[in-house]
């Protein structure tokens, strides 16, 4: 590995040694994901590096999403003498409510999963007197 | 009566230029901070304490501290790997400004990023910011467009606010990014725009490779930074973005 790689490498091992991650026992990362809402849907964006569009899964539940995605490479982290291997990203979301289930939509461009929940249209027309 | 805010001054032709980066929108200024040290090989020359330290790095048997200060001829970087929340920005740049003033730095150039709804990679915007009007001419010089208007809050308002109000004159760069995520694209859109700035050519070669890493790696950082920026955004009713 390069000098700024191992440097990243190094400072962020140490950076994790406290953190609030408990995914090293389990092999799987937890990406970062933001969930926006706007006028007629919410936006579920899901950063996802190092993944390929044909290795992600995304599953559809009750009222949540289970989003995996398999690593094309095995990311390391080395902490001592330890090195613990990852190979995918795992997320579960609650999805919000009022949302029109048939309509979700997802894209993945630049390592990012994008993911349109419209909300349901529903309710009457009030006249104007 | 109210001071005046605009100033003049003559920028020296080879000026002492302090750059600084801290975790923020995209994690533009840490990242692009740190390959640039590493690029340039910058030595380590001090560090901004703040007490006490939430965080000490062990390299090579040797504490250092989280937001270091590095230096190459008429050169400095402050690089920040923990985010500088509302109750230590006031601290952390009276010690900028401080060390600024004792080392005779002529320029002071402040890194950071911009949110977009749609960003096109392939052309990402930088926009500048300027305390003095003579520092239009460095935008102008390097193709930059102005940052013409729009609202920055958080801790880089604070940051800012401090560095106009002080003597020494200041240029902010903000990169259009991903708010939410470590965005490498702007990063190396940002080292590109230092590169013209200290017209020094820096390899992004090393850079590309490590871009998926570099996301991978920052998730607890950016997590971080993002706890800190939101703590303003509930208190505050203007969306921190709009450019034209």
């Amino acid at each position: 590995m390069s000098d700024f790689g191992s440097f990243i490498e190094k400072q962020m091992n140490s950076f994790f040694e406290d953190t609030v991650f408990n995914d090293f026992t389990h092999k799987e990362l937890v990406p970062l994901s933001h969930l926006n809402e706007k006028h007629s849907s919410w936006i579920l964006e899901i950063d996802l590096p190092l993944v390929d569009k044909k290795n992600i899964e995304i599953i559809l539940s009750t009222d949540h999403l289970s989003i995996n995605a398999k690593l094309t490479k095995t990311f390391c982290i080395s902490k001592g003498n330890v090195v613990t291997e990852f190979n995918c990203l795992r997320k579960m979301i609650k999805i919000p409510n009022g949302i029109d289930t048939k309509q979700i939509s997802a894209i993945f461009k630049n390592g990012v999963l994008k993911i349109t929940m419209p909300k349901l249209v529903q309710g009457r027309k009030i006249p104007i007197k | 009566m109210q001071k005046s805010k605009v100033k003049k001054l003559e920028l020296a032709e080879n000026p002492v230029t302090l750059f600084l980066g801290i975790p923020g929108p995209g994690l533009i200024g840490t990242m692009s901070m740190t390959y640039i040290i590493h690029t340039l090989k910058m030595d380590l020359v001090g560090e901004i304490e703040s007490s006490p330290s939430p965080i000490i790095f062990v390299d090579n048997g040797q504490m250092v501290g989280p937001v270091r200060i590095y230096k190459k001829d008429k050169m400095f970087a402050i690089v920040s790997d923990i985010p500088i929340d509302y109750d230590n920005s006031v601290g952390f740049t009276e010690s900028v400004i401080d060390f600024s003033k004792k080392n005779h730095v002529d320029l002071i150039v402040f890194l950071s990023g911009i949110q977009v709804q749609e960003k096109n990679v392939s052309n990402l915007k930088t926009y500048g910011l300027v305390t003095h009007e003579k520092l239009e001419k460095l935008l102008y010089d390097n193709g930059i467009p102005k940052f013409l208007s729009g609202v920055i809050s958080g801790p880089d308002a604070i940051i800012l606010s401090q560095l106009r109000n002080s003597s020494i004159p200041t240029v902010a760069f903000h990169t259009e990014c991903n708010y939410f995520f470590p965005d490498p694209d702007a990063a190396m859109q940002t080292i590109k725009i230092i590169s013209q700035i200290i017209k020094t050519k820096i390899d992004l070669v090393e850079f590309e490779k490590q871009v998926d890493y570099l996301r991978l790696q920052n998730r607890q950082l950016m997590e971080d930074t993002l706890n800190v920026l939101q703590t303003q955004k509930e208190s505050s009713t203007i969306p921190p973005q709009i450019y034209k």
